[in-house]
């Protein structure tokens, strides 16, 4: 049996005061896997996230990567993950090739790679005349292609996405979902959050839902969403639990 | 309440963490903010004391009269230049200007409340040397009680013009240097300029004359009429009990705030949009991209955060540019002048052994690392979501300090070895000293910014001004500095040994930060 690409053991994250933020949660994304995490505000999505790609500590579990600990390698998991914010709050003094060259120095790639996946990226994301600019003259759709464009130089093997598809025009939108199939059928995985539920239900082929913390229902998209819609399903889910 | 009370409520509510400590459930924020409290509370002390303390020896050499000037213009000073230092953000480009200028408010509430937010710690400053100067100053001179209705006008009034100086240098700044490309770097050598330029006009006053202590009195008087007549306004008033000088004082104090009020409101929108507006060339074309190592991209990443941010450059780096403008400054100080005026022979034998203490005093009255961490702000997932250990991020941020202090400070060492003829080990002293404290200091900053860190800033003038973690590694950098300057000046021959001394402790200590440094490991959000 194949490793899994992200592993979820556990998860607790308890925030000050004593509020599970995360209770408990246990999760598995293989290789190939685009894995859709829903849920309301405030139920939990978010700070999932920020702890597996270990910029949020947590107080109890663990997650692996590649079957690696977060907690005891972090330096090796997160070289092998891409991280993409709900807000880009990015480098505004840098200019967008600055930022591309610093994350790419970063991750130590080879100026071929770099140089190549800079023009393909770019170019079907439509950023590569924007470069040259400061990122403060960036709109936010402009920094979100920025930041996808950065964590697709190295290749990950674990693509984390928070909202992604937020304040992308409809043509980078598209290329996005292309891409993502892309990196999925080079082995990779994917593991966004998000709201809107008839991207997840066409794009993904694994869906859990959180609420207050915790995990109400996972698997297979057709699985969880059965002979109904996804939103039908979420609210259903949402509302009785 | 009014609009322009409202916006300065929510200002104040950031200000010294009051909000974040009443709220904050977390009990070692709760802890931080106390012990930086405490610590502001004894400094508040130590000033009063030595105001007391002054006022005090004025009194005994009989210059009871120039007690209300002379006060007035440490204020004025201080305020000129404090207020100066964070005028970039206070007015211009903060984060939340799209947020406060969608609200039904006019500009001119906007600068007011942001003015009177500036106004608020200032005033607190006036009041801890004011009224303990009076204080002495009225039971010197048996002043009457009107004099005291005076004083406490006055209280209000003290900080309002230099506030509005300051304010006027920094807006005529924005506006000039936004027409450049490179219009951060406009700002910062035109600010650093002004600043030069406050500090030697002052030092000019206040040894406005060469005379003897008995006719101190006149000649003092006559310089403040010359440079500063608020202060001589004042200064009548208070010794000749004149109500028409202090109507002009208040006449000068009030005026020139509500004209400046006035016209930027007319520009306020125009400046500011200006400000965001970027050049924006759309042109670029993918050509050779250069490799660096993690360390140096991330060196670079830090000097464009410098250069970026005038603000930041200005509070980081004031000291070494102080430095640098003193030892140059060295080269035409003619000491056998010196030497007949005082009566004392071989100022520069005496002195030169102190020197490499005097040049560290310097370099730990700022550096880069104290606020780093901070203004890395919302973007901090950056850094902290990538593959290279905290100690990769810490070094980075402490080579930049380290490229940009030690070269200055080689150059004044050796200014000061010229100016001093020093002999070997003095030569040795010279050099090593202060390259030690640069090490020391950046280090100090470094921890002290992740001990203290203050990420939830709206303009990076909060992230650098109102910083806890600056002010701690200030103070205790002087600390570190004064304290062996002080034994080794009590010391007399044996100062080289305080000197040796010095070395050993410092690199010591500096050499254990770094180790706790390396210790570091995961995340350090505080999350």
């Amino acid at each position: 049996m194949s490793i899994p690409v992200l592993k979820i053991e556990n998860l607790t994250k308890i925030y000050a005061g004593g509020k599970k933020a995360v209770d408990n949660l246990n999760l598995i994304v293989d290789a190939g896997d685009i894995y859709g995490f829903i849920g309301h505000n405030g139920a939990g999505k978010t700070t999932t996230i920020r702890a597996v790609v270990g910029v949020m500590e947590y107080d109890k579990g663990d997650i692996f990567i590649d079957g690696h600990s977060v907690k005891k390698e972090p330096i090796l998991c997160k070289s092998m993950t891409a991280y993409i914010p709900d807000n880009p709050d990015l480098y505004e003094y840098l200019t967008g090739i600055q930022y591309l060259s610093y994350i790419a120095d970063i991750f130590g790639i080879t100026k071929q790679d770099r140089e190549a996946r800079i023009e393909k990226y770019g170019g079907l994301l439509a950023l590569t005349k924007n470069l040259g600019d400061l990122i403060s003259s960036y709109s936010h759709g402009m920094k979100q292609k920025l930041v996808l464009i950065s964590a697709f130089l190295h290749h990950p093997k674990l693509l984390v996405l928070d909202e992604p598809f937020v304040g992308l025009d409809p043509t980078a939108a598209f290329h996005l979902k292309n891409i993502m199939k892309e990196l999925c059928d080079a082995g990779s995985a994917i593991f966004f959050s998000t709201h809107v539920l008839d991207v997840a239900e066409k794009l993904c082929n694994k869906i859990a839902i959180i609420k207050n913390g915790q995990l109400i229902a996972s698997g297979p998209t057709n699985v969880i969403r059965g002979d109904s819609s996804l939103e039908a399903v979420f609210m259903e889910v949402s509302v009785n639990e | 309440m009014n609009k322009c009370l409202l916006l300065l409520k929510i200002q104040l509510l950031g200000f010294f963490g009051i909000n974040r400590m009443r709220y904050s459930r977390d009990k070692k924020t709760k802890q931080r903010l106390l012990l930086v409290g405490i610590g502001m509370i004894s400094l508040c002390v130590l000033l009063i004391v030595y105001i007391i303390g002054a006022s005090i020896g004025l009194v005994y050499l009989d210059l009871v009269e120039i007690i209300p000037p002379i006060m007035l213009i440490v204020c004025s000073t201080i305020t000129l230049i404090f207020t100066f230092l964070k005028s970039n953000g206070v007015l211009f480009g903060f984060r939340d200007y799209d947020m406060v200028m969608s609200l039904p408010v006019s500009s001119g509430s906007i600068i007011a409340s942001r003015l009177l937010s500036v106004y608020i710690t200032n005033f607190l400053f006036t009041a801890m040397v004011i009224i303990p100067s009076m204080i002495v100053y009225s039971i010197a001179s048996g002043a009457p009680l009107s004099s005291w209705v005076m004083i406490f006008a006055s209280l209000l009034l003290i900080p309002i013009l230099p506030i509005i100086i300051a304010m006027i240098v920094g807006a005529l700044i924005t506006a000039f240097s936004i027409r450049f490309k490179h219009s951060n770097i406009i700002s910062i050598i035109l600010s650093c300029a002004c600043v030069i330029a406050i500090i030697v006009l002052s030092t000019n006053m206040s040894s406005a004359d060469e005379t003897t202590l008995s006719e101190l009195s006149n000649s003092f008087a006559e310089a403040l009429k010359s440079s500063y007549p608020p202060a001589a306004f004042f200064g009548n008033a208070l010794n000749n009990g004149s109500w028409l000088s202090f109507g002009w004082f208040t006449m000068i104090s009030i005026l020139p705030a509500g004209l400046f009020i006035l016209i930027l409101s007319k520009f306020y929108t125009k400046i500011n949009s200006a400000l965001f507006s970027h050049q924006s060339q759309s042109n670029y074309k993918l050509s050779d991209l250069k490799i660096s190592t993690p360390f140096w991209t991330l060196v670079k990443k830090e000097m464009h955060r410098l250069l970026s941010c005038p603000t930041y450059f200005l509070n980081a780096y004031l000291g070494i540019v102080m430095m640098v403008v003193f030892s140059i400054a060295l080269i035409f100080i003619d000491f056998s002048s010196f030497e007949a005026q005082l009566g004392i022979t071989d100022i520069n034998d005496k002195v030169k052994i102190y020197a490499p203490l005097f040049l560290s005093l310097f370099i730990v009255l700022g550096s880069t690392t104290s606020v780093s961490l901070n203004l890395e702000g919302k973007s901090r997932w950056i850094p902290f979501s990538m593959p290279i250990e905290p100690i990769m991020i810490f070094k980075s941020k402490i080579g930049l300090n380290l490229l940009i202090t030690i070269p200055p400070t080689l150059i004044c060492s050796l200014l000061f070895m010229f100016q001093f003829k020093t002999g070997i080990l003095e030569t040795i002293y010279l050099f090593v000293i202060p390259i030690i404290y640069v090490f020391f200091n950046s280090l100090l900053g470094m921890i002290c910014n992740i001990k203290f860190p203050k990420y939830d800033w709206t303009s990076e003038y909060h992230a650098v001004k109102n910083a806890p973690s600056a002010l701690v590694s200030t103070l205790l950098g002087m600390l570190t500095a004064i304290i062996p300057l002080g034994i080794s000046l009590v010391s007399g021959e044996y100062a080289w040994v305080i000197m040796m001394l010095t070395i050993l402790i410092i690199s010591t200590v500096t050499i254990m930060m770094y180790q706790y440094l390396r210790n570091i490991k995961g995340n350090i959000l505080g999350e």
